[in-house]
């Protein structure tokens, strides 16, 4: 609040809104917290002012924002909120399951790989951008996560908390690999070297396919531990029950 | 044992990176390009705040989304002043093209060029600070989020987001008709 009292005795407050007020009375939306402030901008002639010019001036700028989107399928955060959608990072438009896959590849990567490491995203992100097609990079049922292995034997994981699912492998021809998540609460994780499939629940279901180039799939924390040729064991089910 | 909460650990600090990109990557590269107007600086300082979150040895920090953007914010700046010295990009040409929809009419395609470019204007009329406010709001990050990144307080933050919407609005004028 600034010093100058021009409100009256009677105003609900006693000195104007400063900016910081101001634009968290904007920012939080017509209606929602900020009671005393809300009853002084409505009370006082200056900062009911003050508070119609800053909207204009946002509303201006917002559309244009709007106007230059970049990305039609990235709403911006503002965009998404004032839309009363979820922000995740679901339906977010072509390229993002490569970006994700490109991202957790670092996380298995150590710090002195990664300038290799970082030249291999670079690609990726890269081939992202220009790829077309409806992607997934979260879990979510009926999700598919699409990745490129970069080893021959393909660990896939299968964390402890999965009692109950069934993991089925096929083969396909190019280059990707892509797991799809064939039940609610299950989800995967893509690392440098395989897959680690989760269920929320307790039970998960998978489909897995691989390409060429994926000579092995090795699964792990199933039981027992399965080991597939992918030249002559598929198609595979696993169960991943105990 | 030991190895086992080890392992734990490293799965939860893994899942939390992989949520935050996919909370913050998007939106960090929008900003970045904004930011920078320059597409190639924008993903390369991206992907290098996502590479100091994974190799940092304090772990993730407390608000891990203001962190993102200071270091990709710091890091664009570093790496805009050598790329300036060889000329400057525009973020037009990416705007039509990789990030857009392949299907938008060229006159839509133009007139969204057109626009771009006067955004960009606008922004380059800021101070590097209110710039980096205004984007942030834009992100829809609040207040202390922001004054985190730019190491202030949110007093500071609401003058200048208030200045910085001023001198946009008045740089802008109306918003462009022929664009949603």
């Amino acid at each position: 609040m600034n010093a100058n009292d021009t409100t009256g005795p009677e105003s609900p407050m006693t000195m104007h809104l400063d900016d910081e007020q101001l634009l968290a009375l904007l920012d939080a939306g017509p209606g929602r917290g900020h009671a005393a402030l809300r009853r002084h901008a409505g009370a006082c002639t200056r900062c009911s002012a003050d508070y119609a010019r800053l909207e204009a001036d946002a509303a201006v700028v917002s559309a244009w924002f709007a106007a230059t989107e970049p990305a039609p399928g990235h709403p911006s955060r503002a965009t998404a909120a004032a839309a009363g959608r979820a922000t995740e990072g679901l339906a977010r438009g072509h390229g993002a399951w490569l970006k994700a896959a490109a991202a957790l590849l670092l996380l298995a990567a150590p710090a002195a790989a990664i300038p290799g490491v970082r030249g291999w995203i670079g690609e990726r992100l890269t081939a992202g951008a220009a790829g077309g097609g409806p992607q997934a990079s979260a879990p979510a049922a009926g999700s598919t996560i699409r990745f490129i292995p970069a080893v021959a034997e393909l660990v896939v994981r299968v964390d402890a908390g999965i009692v109950r699912g069934r993991l089925t492998i096929a083969a396909a021809p190019g280059e990707e690999a892509r797991i799809e998540l064939a039940s609610p609460g299950a989800s995967a994780t893509v690392s440098e070297v395989g897959v680690t499939l989760r269920a929320a629940g307790g039970e998960g279901s998978f489909h897995l396919v691989v390409p060429p180039a994926v000579a092995r799939v090795r699964v792990v924390g199933s039981r027992p531990p399965t080991t597939i040729d992918t030249r002559g064991d598929l198609p595979a089910v696993i169960d991943l029950g105990g | 044992m030991r190895a086992r909460t080890g392992a734990v650990a490293a799965d939860r600090r893994e899942d939390r990176i992989r949520e935050l990109f996919g909370e913050h990557h998007a939106a960090l590269e929008r900003y970045l390009e904004r930011l920078t107007g320059d597409p190639e600086v924008a993903a390369d300082a991206a992907q290098e705040a996502f590479v100091r979150l994974v190799t940092r040895a304090d772990g993730i920090p407390p608000a891990p989304g203001a962190w993102l953007f200071r270091v990709a914010t710091n890091h664009a700046r570093d790496h805009a002043r050598t790329r300036r010295r060889r000329g400057r990009l525009s973020f037009d040409g990416r705007a039509a093209g990789a990030h857009g929809d392949g299907a938008e009419a060229p006159d839509r395609m133009l007139a969204r060029a057109r626009a771009a470019r006067r955004l960009r204007a606008a922004l380059d009329g800021l101070s590097p600070k209110e710039r980096q406010a205004l984007l942030m709001r834009e992100e829809g990050f609040l207040h202390r989020e922001i004054a985190e990144a730019l190491d202030t307080t949110t007093g500071s933050v609401g003058t200048l987001l208030r200045r910085a919407l001023e001198k946009a609005a008045a740089a802008l004028g109306p918003p462009p008709e022929d664009l949603p």
